[in-house]
C-alpha cells in the first residue's frame, strides 16, 4: 500500500467528487438518526423521572 | 408461534424482549457494514463503463430498497392496528416513518450524485425518480398528519389510512422501469430471473443491504421502546423502571 495507492483510492478514478459526498451524506444522516435515538431515551427517562417525583 | 407473538404484543414484554435482542442487530450491522464497505470500496473491480463511479451503488441501492421495504412494513403494521387494534403495531408504524423518510432521502440524493456523471444530469422527471420523490412526500405527509392530531387513536387511524392509500406508489416505483421508457435502468436484482450483476460486485451489495436492514431494525426497536415508555408512563412497570433507574443513578453518584 503505497502513497500512490491511497491517493488513487481517494481519487476514485475521477469520480471522487460524486462518490465521497454521497457516502458522507449517508453516514451523517444514519449516524445522526442513531444518536438521536440515544438522546431521546435519556430525555424521556429524565422527563418521566421528574413527573414521578412531582407526583410523589 | 402465534402465542409467542401475542405475549410480545404487551408493551412490557416487548420492551424487555427488544432490549435483549437489540445488541444482536447492532453487531450484525457492524459486521455486514465492514464487509460490504471494504469489499465494495476496495476489492470489487471497477466497471468497464462507469469505472469507479459505480461504487455509489453500495449506498444507493440498499437505501432505495429500504425505503420501499420500510413502507411495506408500515403498511402491514397499520393494517394490523386497524383490524385488530394492537397498539404495538401502531407504535412500530409511528417510529418507522422518519427512518423510511431518511432512507428515501438518501436514495434520492445519492442517485442524484450518481446521475450527474453517468447521465449528465442531477435530476430528470422519469417514472422511477418521480415516483420515489412522491414516496418521500408520502412519508413526510404521514409523519406530519400524525403529529398534527393530538388524540392518539385518531392520529393513528388517520395516518394509517393515508399510509394505506399511498401504498399504491410501491408497485409503481418497482415496475416503473418496465412500464415506462425510463432513463433509470431496469431491475437487475429484484427480478424473477438470475441477477445479471457480476458476483464480485453483488456480494458486497447484498451485505450492505443486510447492514441497512439490521440498522433499521435496531434503530426501530430503540425508538419503539422509547415510544412505549411515553405511552405507558402511567403503568406500574414503567414507574418501577424509572424509580429503579433513579435509585441506580443516586447510588452511582454516592
Amino acid at each position: 500500500m503505497t502513497i500512490t495507492d491511497i491517493q488513487n483510492f481517494f481519487y476514485m478514478g475521477g469520480y471522487a467528487v460524486y462518490i465521497w459526498p454521497a457516502y458522507v451524506i449517508t453516514a451523517v444522516i444514519l449516524l445522526s438518526s442513531f444518536f438521536y435515538s440515544f438522546v431521546l431515551k435519556k430525555k424521556i427517562l429524565k422527563q418521566l423521572n421528574d413527573q414521578n417525583e412531582t407526583a410523589a | 408461534m402465534w402465542s409467542f407473538l401475542h405475549t410480545l404484543s404487551a408493551p412490557k414484554n416487548f420492551y424487555h424482549w427488544a432490549g435483549k435482542i437489540l445488541p444482536i442487530f447492532w453487531i450484525l450491522t457492524i459486521l455486514l457494514l465492514s464487509y460490504g464497505l471494504i469489499d465494495g470500496l476496495f476489492i470489487a473491480p471497477a466497471d468497464y463503463q462507469q469505472g469507479d463511479g459505480f461504487r455509489i451503488i453500495y449506498i444507493h441501492v440498499p437505501s432505495a430498497v429500504m425505503s420501499l421495504m420500510i413502507y411495506m412494513i408500515m403498511v402491514v403494521a397499520a393494517a394490523i392496528y386497524l383490524i385488530w387494534r394492537i397498539k404495538l403495531a401502531d407504535v412500530i408504524a409511528k417510529v418507522s416513518g422518519p427512518l423510511g423518510a431518511s432512507f428515501t432521502l438518501i436514495a434520492l440524493l445519492t442517485g442524484s450524485l450518481w446521475g450527474k456523471p453517468m447521465w449528465g444530469t442531477y435530476w430528470i422527471w422519469d417514472a422511477r425518480l418521480t415516483s420515489e420523490l412522491i414516496l418521500l412526500f408520502l412519508y413526510v405527509g404521514v409523519i406530519a398528519l400524525r403529529s398534527a392530531i393530538p388524540e392518539l387513536d385518531k392520529a393513528a387511524k388517520s395516518s394509517s389510512i393515508l399510509l394505506l392509500v399511498g401504498a399504491v406508489d410501491i408497485p409503481i416505483i418497482h415496475y416503473s422501469v418496465n412500464w415506462w421508457n425510463t432513463l433509470h435502468q431496469s431491475a437487475t436484482l429484484l427480478q424473477f430471473a438470475k441477477p445479471t450483476i457480476a458476483p464480485d460486485m453483488l456480494y458486497p451489495l447484498l451485505a450492505m443491504l443486510g447492514a441497512f436492514f439490521c440498522y433499521y431494525l435496531a434503530v426501530m426497536l430503540m425508538r419503539a421502546r422509547c415510544e412505549l415508555l411515553v405511552r405507558e408512563r402511567k403503568s406500574s412497570w414503567v414507574k418501577k423502571l424509572i424509580s429503579y433507574r433513579n435509585w441506580e443513578i443516586k447510588n452511582d453518584n454516592n
